[in-house]
């Protein structure tokens, strides 16, 4: 059982869960603390683990639920915080080589894509970061999100189009 | 009714399920292409910050734990020396004064000389046979005569 050394699969899935929260609740900080709680609540219930998913998708599954959790719960700020990653992080992470003008373009176009993630619906959203961030396929998703593989596509033509359209004003 | 890909269309484009129709409009519809393009390059560019930031907090996460953890001696290789340090004086120390002492030999199971030289220490002793170990921490040096010592 891949459970019975729980620090390696800490080790081995931290990144990914990480990475999906923080692009979900677009906080650094508060990906850190979800994702330790994401951990915390597998951690609680590995003996529930029955193996009828791959452990990515188990943890995917208890990171969504995180995610509307704490969406629901801290509604107003939510995409407040969000505005952080935009401004700071972006600037920080840009590759330090290329000119101004060029990395000024490269946090414009992030910046886009932040923005139209926030319009999205929530399930919209998740769908959108699994399928793009995390290269999930439509049953990975369908799974994680406990959701039938119709309704995941739905939801990602739905989010592919607004994000279309919001993307495609910036030209 | 437009001469541009459809929303499936772009769509199929995006989830790499383009077929042959697509894929030939893309390449030869300029604007089409130009909207391709900057829609996927902006996802790309979405998906490396997310995925660069990720690792640099893990990153930092770790560095930041190894550097905790890394001054002075490991708290095992102090429990270590203490475990050592019990186990060679102390242990033969408490067993000692734990240890009840050994009966004497009975007499008649001695031979007359043993039995003689246990006479004779008896007889030279100047204290009780218990407080014969505290007599060890006394000097055996006799008294000097000091002047207005109490002899």
């Amino acid at each position: 059982m891949e459970f019975d050394n729980f620090d390696r699969v800490v080790a081995q899935y931290r990144t990914r869960v990480l990475r999906f929260l923080l692009a979900s609740v677009g906080d650094i900080d508060v990906a850190e603390s979800l994702t330790q709680d994401c951990f915390w609540n597998a951690y609680k219930s590995r003996k529930t683990f029955r193996g009828e998913c791959s452990v990515n998708t188990w943890l995917m599954r208890i990171a969504v639920n995180l995610v509307r959790n704490h969406y629901r719960s801290r509604r107003i700020q939510f995409w407040k915080k969000a505005e952080r990653i935009n401004s700071e992080q972006i600037q920080h992470w840009t590759d330090q080589t290329i000119s101004p003008e060029e990395r000024a373009a490269v946090k414009e176009q992030v910046q886009a894509v932040w923005e139209a993630a926030r319009a999205l619906s929530e399930k919209q959203r998740t769908v959108f970061i699994l399928r793009f961030v995390e290269d999930l396929d439509i049953p990975e998703i369908a799974d994680s999100m406990g959701l039938t593989e119709s309704t995941v596509r739905v939801h990602l033509s739905r989010a592919l189009h607004r994000m279309r359209k919001s993307l495609g004003k910036r030209k | 009714m437009s001469n541009h890909l459809s929303e499936d269309q772009f769509e199929a484009c995006v989830l790499d399920r383009a077929g042959q129709l697509e894929l030939a409009h893309i390449n030869e519809c300029p604007e089409c292409q130009a909207e391709f393009e900057h829609f996927r390059k902006a996802l790309s560019m979405f998906r490396s910050v997310v995925w660069d930031l990720a690792d640099t907090q893990v990153q930092s996460s770790e560095v930041t734990a190894s550097s905790i953890s890394s001054p002075g001696i490991p708290t095992w290789r102090w429990a270590l020396v203490v475990t050592a340090f019990v186990v060679a004086v102390m242990i033969p120390i408490l067993v000692s004064q734990t240890s009840p002492p050994k009966p004497p030999k009975p007499v008649d199971q001695m031979s007359p000389e043993a039995v003689m030289d246990r006479l004779n220490q008896h007889l030279a002793r100047r204290v009780p046979a218990p407080m014969e170990p505290m007599m060890s921490l006394i000097s055996t040096e006799p008294f000097a005569a000091k002047p207005g010592a109490v002899q």
